[in-house]
C-alpha cells in the first residue's frame, strides 16, 4: 500500500503541541507589544478641545503662517501656544458673536487661561527643543504633519525614540530651505541641502544620551 | 614633598589610629544601608516582599490607561512683552545675607524663582555667592514659613495688622512716641534708614534697638576704644601680600568673605612659577575653613589671641614699628603682664614677616574677641601701615540705636518701653538667660514680631507678622565699599506678609508703594530719572554713597592702654567658644533642608551638633575611647556615635554628644550657635536638635567664656557625619608604621612654595604608574571632534566653602535625605567636599579637594552597566539615562571615586510630598529622579546643551569660552572651578591643564578623568617650620 502520509508528517503532532502555544504566546506578545506602542496608542490622538479650533481653517484655507500664532518656535523649546490676546487680534472684529468663540472672549475679558489639551506628549525625561530643529531646516510639517489639512488637530507621527533617532540618524531627506519650514505640503523638488547657500554649518543631530535626556 | 610622603593623609582620627581604614569608610555603605527603613528584615523576607510587589506591579500595568495622562496647557490671556514661555529670565537683585550685603542674578522660569547665582557687576559677588545665598531660594519655598499674621495664635489679616499698628501709632503720637520701642538688625539699606529717621521725627521719644549676632557690638566697642566711632576697616585684600587671622574667619562666616576671598584668590593664582604668593597666617581655637586656606596656622585658644596680639604688637614695637600716639603705654602695660614663652616664636616671625610687606599686610581680628583684643588689631595695623593700600576706614553703617538687648530688656520692664515693633531679629533665643527676653516680652503692652517663621520670637510676642522673602519685596543696600544696589522683587509674596519696610512705613505714616520709596531715596523717582531708574534696576548697582568713601584716620591708643589694664584671667578649667554655624548662622536658616544637610566643612556633620574638642580635653574628660594611645571617637558598624558629655557653668548646663576633632586647641570646647530652638509650629527636624549656646553668654560678651566643667554622662548619640564617605584609599597590606597610616597618598597633592619653584610639576612625582603603561583591554571611544567637555579645580584657591554643593543641589533638583539616611550613606550630593587632615594627630594640617564626577574617558562605571544606562557621549561626557537604569548599582561599586548616588527611596517625591512649594523652585531643565535610580554629576549637562542650541540657532555651533559654567563654577567664590573645551587652546580650562601642576586623581586605574586637579600650593613661613 502507498505510503499516503509522507514521513515527515509524523512531526506535526509535535509541531502543534510545541509550535501551537509557542505561536499563541508569541502573537499574545506581540499584540501587547503592538497596542502598547506609539503607533497605535498616540497617533491619531485627537482629544477634545474647549475650543473647536481648525488648523484647516485658519493654517488652510486663510493660509496663516504657523508662527503668527506659535511665535517663540524659532526662538524656545516650547512652540507656545498663543495667548487668548492672540486670538482676539482678529476676533475682535471677526465673528463676535459667534458661540464657539465664547471661551475666548470669556478668557480674554477675566484673564484665565483657556484649559488646551495637549496633543503632543513628550515624557518629562525628554527635552526637544523646537529653535534648534527649525534653525536646521526641519519643516513644521515633518513632526506635526499635514495641519493644513486638520479641522481637528491629531498626532500624525509616532514621536518615539525610535522615531526621533532615525531622522537623526539621516536627517538629509527631511530638510529644506528656511523659506519652506512652515510650509506645507512642500516638495523637495531639486533642493540639495549641501548647495544651500544658507547652510553655514554642519548638522551634527545628537545621538547620545544627553543629547535629549538632561 | 617630603612632609606629604612622611604623614599620609587621612580623613579622622579613628582612621589614623587604626592605621587603616575603619570598617565603615571601606565599606561603601555602612552595615545595613541596603535594608529597608525601620524594619529589621533578613534577606528572605525582602525577597518575599519584592515577589508580592513584582506581582502587584503586573497587575497595575495590566490595567493602566493606554494613553498617557491627559494634560493641559495655560497659556497666558495675555502674554507680557519679552516672556517666551519655558524660557528662564535672569534678573539682577540684591540683599543682605547673613551679614553681608550681596549682588545676584536670580534666575526665573515663567515666574518662579529657581535659582540664585552671583552677579559679576557687583563687587560684593564678582561672580560668586556663598552657601547661604545659594540655600535662599530654598528659604523663600519654606514649607515651615509663617504664612499668615497672628495675634495670641488667632490668625488675622494684614488689614489687622495695619489696622493695629496704625492704632498704636496713634495712640503714641501725643506723647512724642514715648513707649514706641523698634528693636533692628544690622541694616545698611537707604530706604531702611529714611523710614526709620522719619519714625523718629513722627515720635522723638521712640527708642532704637540694635541687636545682631553677625554684626556684634564688639566690633563697635573696639573702633570707639581707639577713637574710630562710627568707622570699620574694610580689606582690599588684593593688594595684600600677608594676612593674619586671629580667631577671625575671614573667609568663612566674616562678613564680606566673598568680595575678600576673591581678592585673596588672586594673589594666589600662580600662573607662572615667578608669580609670587601672598601668605595667611591663622591663629584660631577651633577650625575653619580660613584654616584650612591658612600657610601658616597655629592651634591656640580663644582666651589666648589677646596675648598673642600683645605679643606681635611687642615684637613689631622692638622692631622699630611706629602706631601714633598711645603705643608706648599700651606696650609698657602688656609688657607689665609678663609674656607668653608658648607664642613667643609664631609672634616674633609674624611680626617680621608683617615687617617684611609694610602696607601690604594686615591682620584681623574676630568679632568673637573682646574690644581690646579687636583694637590691639587695629593697633598692629597701623603699625604696619596697613592702611595705605591693603585697609580703608569707613563708615560702619550703623543704625543709630538708643540700645541693646539689655537695654531693651530693662526698658521693658520698668515701661520705659511699652510697645515693641521687632523687625526680623529674635530676640529670645541664642540670647542669655538672665535677661530673661521672654518674660521682659510679656510685660509689654503690645508687642509685634516680624520674623520668617513663627519662632520663640513670635511665641513671646502678642502679635506675629511673616515677613516677606528678599525675592518677594523691594529694598535697597549700600555695600561697605559704597556701591548702591537695588532688591526688586521677583515674584508676587506667596503668603500674607510684610517687608520690613513696610512696616517701618505704616509706623512712619508714608503712603503709596515700596517700590516707589526705594527709588525715591535713590533720588530717581522724577522722569528725569527714568533712565537712570532703569539701568540701577538691570545692572543692580547704583551710584556710589559718598559717605562710604574711605576716611584716613589717626587712631589714637591712651583708651586702649587703659583697658588692658587688667591682666586676663588664668582659668585651668574648659573654655567655651561658641562661633556662628557654617551651615545655620545664628539659628535663621534651621529649618533649611539643604543647609541642614550640608556637611560642615571642618566636622562633616550634618542635621546636628556637637561639642567639639581635641583628642587631649576628650581624654581629660573621659570621652571616647583610646586607640594607639590617641582618644578617638568610638565608631561601630560604621556609625559614629558621641559620648553625651555635661557642660556646666554656675547655674547653666547643657548635655551635648562630643565630637573629638583634631586641630582644636586643647582646653577648649566648641558649641556652635543657632540650635536648641523651639520651634512650635515645626514638627520634626529642627526642633529638637542640639543646644542654645547662647545661655551660657552674658549681653555683649565675647564668643567664648572660660570656667567651664565637663562629665560625661554614660549616653551616647549617633551623628551623621559624612567624613569617612567616598574614601579613596587603600586598604592596609602591610603592617602600619607607628606614624604614618597605609593610605593610598596621593589624592590629594600638596607642596610647599619654595619646593614648588624648583619642581613645578611636583604632582608628577607622585604619579604611581608612568602614561606609557597604562593599556586598556579593548579599544577605547576616547573622542576628539568638535567639543570636548573637561574640568579644573585649582586647589591653591579652593578653601572648602561648600557653596558649590548647595548651588548643585539648586541646580540639579537634588533631593534631601534626612538624618536617618544620611547615617546610612545615602546622602545624595552630586558634590562633596573632601577634608584631608596630615600631619600631627594633635595639631594637624587641613586641605580639601571637591570631588565629584570625573567624566572619565574610560570609565569603569560605563563598562558595568548591564543595561547601558551610563554611556559615553561624543564630546566626552559621562552620561545617565535615567530612564534606563534599572538600579542594580553596579556602576557606584565600580565607580573608584564614589560619586554616584543612589534613590534608596524616592527620596524627591518624599520632599515634594513634604512640601507642596517645592516644585516652584525645581529646574524644569533637569529630570527629577524616581527611586531606584543611580544619579551624579552630569557637568550641568542642560547647560551645556542650551548653550550649544543657542550657538546653533544664533552663531556658527561652536560654544564660546565661557559660556557654560557648571552651578558649582558659577558660585565658586574664588572661581577655583574652571569650565570648557579642551579642543580650544585658549579656553581657560585648557590654559589650567597645561599648567604642570596638573593632575588626575587615580589615573593609575587608567580612567583617564576629564575632571583634573591642580596641585596646591602652600606658602608657609619657612622660619617657622
Amino acid at each position: 500500500m502507498a505510503v499516503v502520509f509522507p514521513r515527515w508528517t509524523n512531526l506535526l503532532p509535535l509541531i502543534g503541541i510545541v509550535g501551537g502555544p509557542v505561536a499563541a504566546v508569541g502573537g499574545l506578545a506581540g499584540l501587547y507589544f503592538w497596542i502598547h506602542s506609539p503607533k497605535w496608542t498616540d497617533v491619531g490622538y485627537a482629544p477634545p478641545q474647549p475650543v473647536s479650533f481648525s488648523h484647516q481653517l485658519h493654517a488652510g484655507e486663510l493660509g496663516m503662517d504657523c508662527r503668527y500664532c506659535h511665535d517663540t518656535a524659532e526662538r524656545a523649546a516650547h512652540a507656545a501656544i498663543p495667548a487668548t490676546s492672540t486670538c482676539m487680534s482678529c476676533h475682535a472684529v471677526v465673528k463676535t458673536s459667534s458661540k464657539e468663540l465664547a471661551p475666548v472672549r470669556e478668557s480674554a475679558k477675566t484673564g484665565e487661561a483657556i484649559p488646551w489639551r495637549r496633543v503632543h506628549m513628550l515624557p518629562d525625561y525628554a527635552f526637544f527643543d523646537h529653535s534648534v530643529h527649525l534653525a536646521a531646516g526641519i519643516g513644521c510639517e515633518s513632526c506635526h504633519g499635514r495641519v493644513d489639512q486638520m479641522p481637528v488637530l491629531y498626532q500624525h507621527e509616532e514621536l518615539s525614540m525610535k522615531w526621533c533617532l532615525d531622522c537623526h540618524r539621516n536627517p538629509e531627506p527631511h530638510l529644506r530651505p528656511k523659506d519652506a519650514i512652515t510650509m506645507m505640503g512642500w516638495e523637495p523638488g531639486d533642493y540639495d541641502p549641501a548647495t544651500d547657500p544658507h547652510r553655514t554649518r554642519e548638522l551634527e543631530p545628537p545621538e547620545h544620551c544627553s543629547g535629549c535626556h538632561r | 614633598m617630603s612632609t606629604q610622603r612622611e604623614h599620609g593623609y587621612w580623613r579622622s582620627l579613628e582612621t589614623w589610629a587604626a592605621g587603616q581604614v575603619h570598617e565603615g569608610a571601606e565599606n561603601e555603605f555602612p552595615a545595613g544601608a541596603s535594608e529597608p527603613e525601620g524594619l529589621d528584615l533578613g534577606r528572605r523576607d525582602v525577597l518575599k516582599l519584592m515577589g508580592a510587589s513584582l506581582a502587584l506591579a503586573g497587575a497595575g500595568t495590566g490595567c493602566s490607561v493606554i494613553r498617557k495622562p491627559a494634560e493641559t496647557i495655560l497659556p497666558y490671556a495675555e502674554r507680557p512683552e519679552d516672556l517666551i514661555p519655558g524660557r528662564p529670565m535672569y534678573y539682577a537683585t540684591s540683599a543682605c545675607i547673613a551679614g553681608s550685603v550681596t549682588g545676584m542674578l536670580v534666575e526665573s522660569h515663567d515666574g518662579r524663582p529657581t535659582k540664585i547665582e552671583g552677579n559679576p557687576r557687583h563687587p560684593e559677588s564678582n561672580g560668586g555667592t556663598g552657601g547661604f545665598t545659594q540655600a535662599e531660594v530654598l528659604s523663600l519655598y519654606d514649607a515651615e514659613r509663617a504664612r499668615t499674621p497672628s495675634e495670641g495664635g488667632a490668625e488675622k489679616t494684614l488689614d489687622d495688622v495695619r489696622e493695629a499698628l496704625e492704632g498704636a501709632a496713634g495712640t503714641l503720637e501725643a506723647a512724642g512716641g514715648a513707649g514706641l520701642g523698634l528693636l533692628v538688625g544690622h541694616r545698611p539699606s537707604p530706604t531702611f534708614q529714611r523710614l526709620l529717621s522719619e519714625i523718629r521725627e513722627r515720635f522723638p521719644q521712640s527708642r532704637v534697638y540694635l541687636h545682631d549676632p553677625v554684626h556684634p557690638a564688639s566690633r563697635r566697642e573696639a573702633a570707639k576704644l581707639v577713637g574710630a566711632e562710627g568707622m570699620r576697616p574694610v580689606l582690599d585684600l588684593s593688594r595684600a601680600d600677608v594676612v593674619a587671622c586671629f580667631d577671625a574667619d575671614l573667609f568663612g562666616l566674616e562678613p564680606g568673605s566673598v568680595r575678600n576671598s576673591r581678592a585673596f584668590a588672586e594673589g594666589r593664582r600662580l600662573e607662572r612659577p615667578s608669580d609670587g604668593m601672598n601668605r595667611l597666617y591663622v591663629a584660631e581655637p577651633v577650625p575653619t575653613v580660613t584654616g584650612i586656606w591658612s600657610d601658616q596656622r597655629l592651634r591656640v585658644s580663644a582666651r589666648k589671641i589677646q596675648s598673642l596680639l600683645g605679643e606681635v604688637v611687642m615684637e613689631l614695637a622692638a622692631q622699630g614699628a611706629r602706631g601714633g600716639s598711645g603705643q608706648v603705654e599700651v606696650v609698657e602695660q602688656l609688657r607689665a603682664h609678663g609674656r607668653d614663652e608658648t607664642l613667643r616664636a609664631w609672634a616674633r616671625e609674624l611680626a617680621a614677616d608683617l615687617r617684611a610687606h609694610p602696607s601690604t599686610s594686615v591682620v584681623v581680628v574676630g568679632a568673637g574677641q573682646p574690644p581690646a583684643a579687636q583694637a590691639l588689631g587695629h593697633l598692629i595695623n597701623e603699625m604696619i601701615g596697613a592702611q595705605r593700600r591693603v585697609l580703608a576706614w569707613r563708615d560702619d553703617q550703623v543704625t543709630e540705636h538708643d540700645g541693646g538687648l539689655v537695654e531693651l530688656a530693662s526698658d521693658l520692664r520698668d515701661g520705659t518701653t511699652t510697645h515693641l515693633v521687632a523687625l526680623s531679629v529674635n530676640a529670645v533665643h541664642g540670647t542669655p538667660s538672665s535677661l530673661d527676653m521672654a518674660g521682659a516680652l510679656a510685660t509689654a503692652e503690645m508687642s509685634v514680631s516680624l520674623s520668617h517663621l513663627h519662632d520663640e520670637m513670635a511665641e513671646a510676642s502678642a502679635w506675629h507678622v511673616p515677613v516677606s522673602h528678599f525675592l518677594e519685596s523691594w529694598g535697597d543696600w549700600v555695600t561697605p565699599t559704597g556701591e548702591t544696589s537695588v532688591q526688586q522683587p521677583l515674584i508676587a509674596p506667596l503668603h500674607s506678609s510684610l517687608s520690613e519696610i513696610e512696616v517701618l512705613a505704616i509706623l512712619a505714616g508714608a503712603k503709596g508703594k515700596p517700590r516707589d520709596w526705594v527709588q525715591e531715596t535713590a533720588g530717581l523717582d522724577d522722569d528725569s530719572g527714568e533712565n537712570a531708574w532703569r539701568k540701577m534696576l538691570h545692572d543692580c548697582i547704583g551710584r556710589a554713597d559718598a559717605r562710604q568713601s574711605p576716611r584716613r584716620i589717626r587712631p589714637r591708643w591712651n583708651e586702649l592702654a587703659v583697658a588692658l589694664a587688667e591682666p586676663p584671667q588664668p582659668s585651668s578649667k574648659l573654655e567655651l567658644v561658641a562661633p556662628l554655624s557654617s551651615t545655620l548662622l545664628d539659628g535663621r536658616y534651621a529649618t533649611n533642608g539643604w543647609l541642614q544637610e550640608l556637611p560642615d566643612p571642618i566636622t562633616k556633620l550634618t542635621w546636628g551638633q556637637a561639642a567639639l574638642m581635641s583628642p587631649a580635653t576628650a581624654r581629660h574628660l573621659g570621652v571616647g575611647r583610646v586607640e594607639r594611645g590617641v582618644q578617638v571617637n568610638r565608631v561601630e558598624k560604621g556609625l559614629l556615635h558621641g559620648d553625651v558629655v555635661r557642660l556646666e557653668r554656675g547655674e547653666t548646663w547643657v548635655e551635648v554628644p562630643a565630637l573629638i576633632v583634631p586641630g582644636v586647641a586643647d582646653g577648649t570646647v566648641c558649641l556652635t550657635r543657632g540650635y536648641g530652638r523651639h520651634l512650635p509650629s515645626v514638627e520634626m527636624g529642627a526642633n529638637e536638635q542640639g543646644v542654645d549656646v547662647g545661655l551660657f553668654f552674658e549681653a555683649g560678651a565675647p564668643s567664648f567664656l572660660v570656667g567651664v566643667s565637663g562629665t560625661p554622662t554614660g549616653g551616647s548619640e549617633l551623628l551623621a557625619t559624612t567624613q569617612e564617605r567616598g574614601t579613596l584609599v587603600e586598604p592596609l597590606r602591610t603592617a602600619p608604621s607607628q606614624t604614618a597610616p597605609r593610605v593610598r597618598d596621593n589624592i590629594i597633592r600638596e607642596t610647599e612654595l619654595a619646593e614648588y619653584l624648583q619642581h613645578p610639576d611636583f604632582v608628577k612625582e607622585l604619579d604611581v604608574m608612568p602614561e606609557e603603561r597604562l593599556h586598556s583591554l579593548w579599544e577605547e571611544p576616547n573622542p576628539v571632534d568638535g567639543h570636548q567637555w573637561g574640568m579644573a579645580v585649582d586647589l591653591t584657591t579652593c578653601y572648602g566653602c561648600s557653596a558649590c554643593v548647595i548651588a548643585c543641589q539648586a541646580e540639579n533638583n537634588i533631593p534631601v535625605v534626612g538624618k536617618d539616611q544620611v547615617l546610612l550613606g545615602r546622602e545624595m550630593h552630586w558634590v562633596r567636599v573632601d577634608r584631608y587632615y596630615s600631619g600631627d594627630w594633635d595639631d594637624p594640617t587641613l586641605s580639601t579637594q571637591p570631588v565629584s564626577c570625573m567624566h572619565c574617558e574610560n570609565a569603569p562605571c560605563e563598562q558595568v552597566c548591564p543595561v547601558a544606562a551610563t554611556v559615553h557621549s561624543p564630546e566626552g561626557t559621562n552620561d545617565m539615562a535615567y530612564n534606563r537604569c534599572i538600579g542594580t548599582r553596579y556602576c557606584a561599586n565600580n565607580c573608584p571615586y564614589k560619586v554616584r548616588r543612589f534613590n534608596y527611596f524616592n527620596f524627591a517625591g518624599r520632599n515634594h510630598d513634604d512640601n507642596e512649594l517645592l516644585a516652584l523652585q525645581s529646574n524644569p531643565d533637569v529630570t527629577v529622579r524616581f527611586r531606584g535610580v543611580i544619579e551624579k554629576c552630569t557637568y550641568c549637562v542642560q547647560r551645556i546643551q542650551a548653550a550649544k542650541i543657542d550657538a546653533k540657532v544664533n552663531g556658527d555651533g561652536i560654544v564660546a569660552d565661557g559660556d557654560i559654567k557648571p552651578a558649582c563654577g558659577q558660585c565658586c567664590p574664588t572661581d577655583s572651578i574652571a569650565f570648557g573645551n579642551l579642543n580650544d587652546p585658549n579656553s581657560r580650562v585648557s590654559r589650567l591643564k597645561a599648567r604642570q601642576s596638573n593632575y588626575g586623581v587615580l589615573t593609575e586605574l587608567n580612567t583617564q578623568p576629564r575632571t583634573t586637579y591642580l596641585g596646591r600650593v602652600r606658602n608657609p613661613n619657612p622660619r617657622l617650620g
